[in-house]
């Protein structure tokens, strides 16, 4: 049949079998905008308050769904808007498809109106792009958009389409929806020099990373940390890959992480790294990150090998067929004196219980926790917030944890918890700071519109509570520009927004509060008011090591 | 540290010089010399940049340069 390049775009999104998709139009995606106004009843377009705020929304869908998130903006201003989105999306590697609409072909390069090259802007933060000068290449080229971006390792891919080829006519025929490229399998021999490894270790840890999740291999994890009887700790981006509840489960390690955690794997004899890239967060000094153990590193990228860690064995493939041949290879362990010796390093560095006594965010976060369902998504935004959640909620299942890892985006969340509310249609918890919540609040907007169910807890502490924790500690206490003012009344904002408010100074507040959130239609916002001297403890310092974490 | 020579065998697209260099930026690298030609298919350029670091280094900018979609085959000479 023949179709205008706008129709094409709307085909192809209909062969990858999207049904939503987040955006902001703009005179050179209006086209795209018209088809989409014809094929409302097969794709939901989502209108944000800003493009980033749509980048955002789009890689929360594909974080909980498991499917690419798709984005689309005008030229100029909207793809450059959409910059912020995409680097956070390719940091976590999360697969996304990004249309931009760009000046015809005629006015390229002549700084017209609106004008950017999209294709080039992106480079740094795109697995891949591409600009369309041809119709006729068009459909392939979207094709191969989202082959790239859920293949190997998942990122986000931008399609630039000059607005004179949204209009070209040219045939078009429908293919089967494109699916990703065969992982490379892993090779067996290093696998069998693995499985050698693990089975004569006597202290195993596994090294939980982002990588188990994009590769949904959750059950092989836990399956394999049974059989060889290792405790499994994690990095920020591999949280909720395993049940909390998990009698192996150890939590987040690192920088911020829990001590016990730090300190188990830096007793081990064994760390198995899967889908972890060795991020300084996660490691602190490399020189002194795991000093007694040999390390197997499993991922699906290549470049990740040596690239900071060199690993004992190095295996490159895909994760699930990797982890689910070393579980039925290795031996049944039971490594009882470990096991003992890690219970003693719980008990001596582990987490107090909490004191709903007191108002802090330790409380606040697993009061919530009991609170809301089982396997509730929570985004979060960057700051001690993001950290409080990453070491006290408990998550039951994968894909329900959605945060800036690896770019550390503040004014991710409410993009993010307004994509996983489109995903999931339940309720979708967000945990911010004040400082964060203010960056892209307008999305607030977003989600009274549309009636989302997204449940906004602010810990509110009338700063900039990250930086000035680090100002405290590393800048001889010159807290500078951190000072937030308590102005903003944030109950008022929500009322504003079409959104519910409420505020909660004390436990019994919060208790009331949640449930009522809990029945209410649309956004949520809760202003939970804590101590400005609340810190993110205990803290590995830049470069540390669990030699020298500070606990007060 | 030593001098390294990457020969690279790519698709000839319009964007595969920005992203070469700029990946070469990102990863650190100063180019010292690149050399830019054409083959006997017109859908495929070759090009020769030295660069210099540890070896070690050398071999990390190679897998970097395989994820490039563009890139076909990419070798290590040490100079």
């Amino acid at each position: 049949m023949l179709l205008t390049g706008s129709q094409i775009i709307i085909e192809v999104l209909k062969e990858q079998k999207v049904d939503v998709i987040f955006g902001y139009p703009g005179g050179h995606v209006l086209s795209i905008y018209d088809e989409l106004f014809k094929n409302q009843d097969r794709i939901k377009h989502i209108l944000t308050a800003d493009e980033q705020g749509a980048s955002h929304a789009a890689d929360g869908y594909s974080r909980v769904s498991g499917e690419v998130g798709v984005v689309i903006a005008t030229s100029g201003p909207g793809a450059t808007n959409l910059v912020t989105g995409l680097a956070t999306a390719f940091s976590d590697s999360i697969p996304m498809v990004a249309i931009t609409g760009n000046v015809p072909l005629r006015l390229s390069g002549t700084d017209s109106f609106q004008e950017i090259d999209a294709m080039s802007l992106t480079v740094a933060v795109t697995k891949h792009s591409f600009f369309v000068r041809n119709v006729e290449k068009l459909a392939d080229t979207m094709r191969d958009a989202f082959r790239i971006a859920k293949s190997g390792r998942p990122g986000p891919v931008l399609i630039d389409i000059p607005h004179d080829v949204q209009k070209e006519l040219c045939t078009f025929e429908t293919k089967e929806k494109q699916q990703k490229d065969e992982n490379e399998q892993p090779p067996i021999e290093e696998m069998n020099k693995a499985v050698e490894m693990i089975n004569q270790a006597k202290r195993p840890v596994i090294y939980c990373g982002g990588g188990v999740i994009n590769s949904n291999s959750a059950e092989e994890i836990k399956k394999l940390a049974e059989k060889c009887d290792a405790y499994v700790v994690f990095s920020m981006m591999g949280l909720s890959a395993m049940s909390a509840e998990h009698p192996k489960y150890l939590g987040m390690a690192g920088m911020y992480g829990r001590q016990d955690a730090s300190r188990v794997m830096a007793q081990a004899d064994l760390v198995i790294a899967t889908g972890v890239r060795f991020a300084e967060r996660g490691t602190g000094d490399k020189e002194k990150f795991v000093e007694k153990a040999k390390i197997i590193h499993l991922d699906i990228d290549i470049s990740e090998h040596g690239k900071i860690i060199n690993a004992d064995t190095e295996i490159t493939g895909d994760l699930k067929t990797a982890l689910k041949y070393l579980e039925e290879n290795v031996e049944q362990k039971h490594n009882t004196q470990w096991s003992e010796e890690v219970e003693k390093i719980k008990q001596t560095y582990g987490e107090k219980p909490a004191d709903k006594k007191f108002f802090r965010p330790k409380e606040i976060i697993e009061t919530i926790n009991k609170i809301v369902p089982k396997g509730t998504a929570v985004a979060t935004d960057v700051g001690q917030h993001q950290m409080w959640t990453a070491k006290y909620y408990s998550f039951s299942k994968p894909r329900t944890w959605l945060t800036s890892g690896g770019f550390g985006t503040m004014g991710f969340g409410m993009g993010a918890a307004i994509g996983a509310a489109v995903a999931t249609k339940q309720k979708t918890l967000l945990f911010t700071g004040d400082g964060s919540f203010c960056m892209n609040m307008n999305e607030v907007i977003t989600a009274s519109r549309n009636n989302l169910p997204v449940i906004v807890v602010i810990l509110n502490n009338g700063n900039l509570g990250m930086i000035k924790q680090l100002q405290t500690f590393f800048y001889g206490g010159n807290c500078f520009s951190i000072d937030l003012g308590n102005k903003t009344d944030f109950v008022k904002l929500a009322d504003a927004f079409g959104a519910t408010g409420y505020r909660a100074k004390n436990m019994e507040d919060l208790e009331i509060v949640m449930k009522k959130a809990l029945q209410d239609i649309g956004p949520v916002i809760i202003d939970c008011i804590i101590s400005p001297e609340e810190n993110t403890l205990p803290m590995m310092p830049p470069n540390g090591s669990v030699n020298n974490i500070i606990t007060k | 540290m030593e001098t390294i020579k990457i020969v690279i065998m790519a698709n000839n697209t319009e964007d595969l010089l920005i992203r070469v260099t700029s990946l070469f930026h990102k990863r650190g690298f100063r180019i010292k010399t690149f050399v830019f030609d054409e083959t006997t298919s017109c859908d495929l350029v070759k090009m020769y940049i030295t660069v210099v670091c540890d070896y070690s280094k050398g071999e990390q900018m190679l897998r970097q340069l395989t994820k490039l979609y563009d890139i076909k085959e990419a070798d290590l000479i040490a100079c």
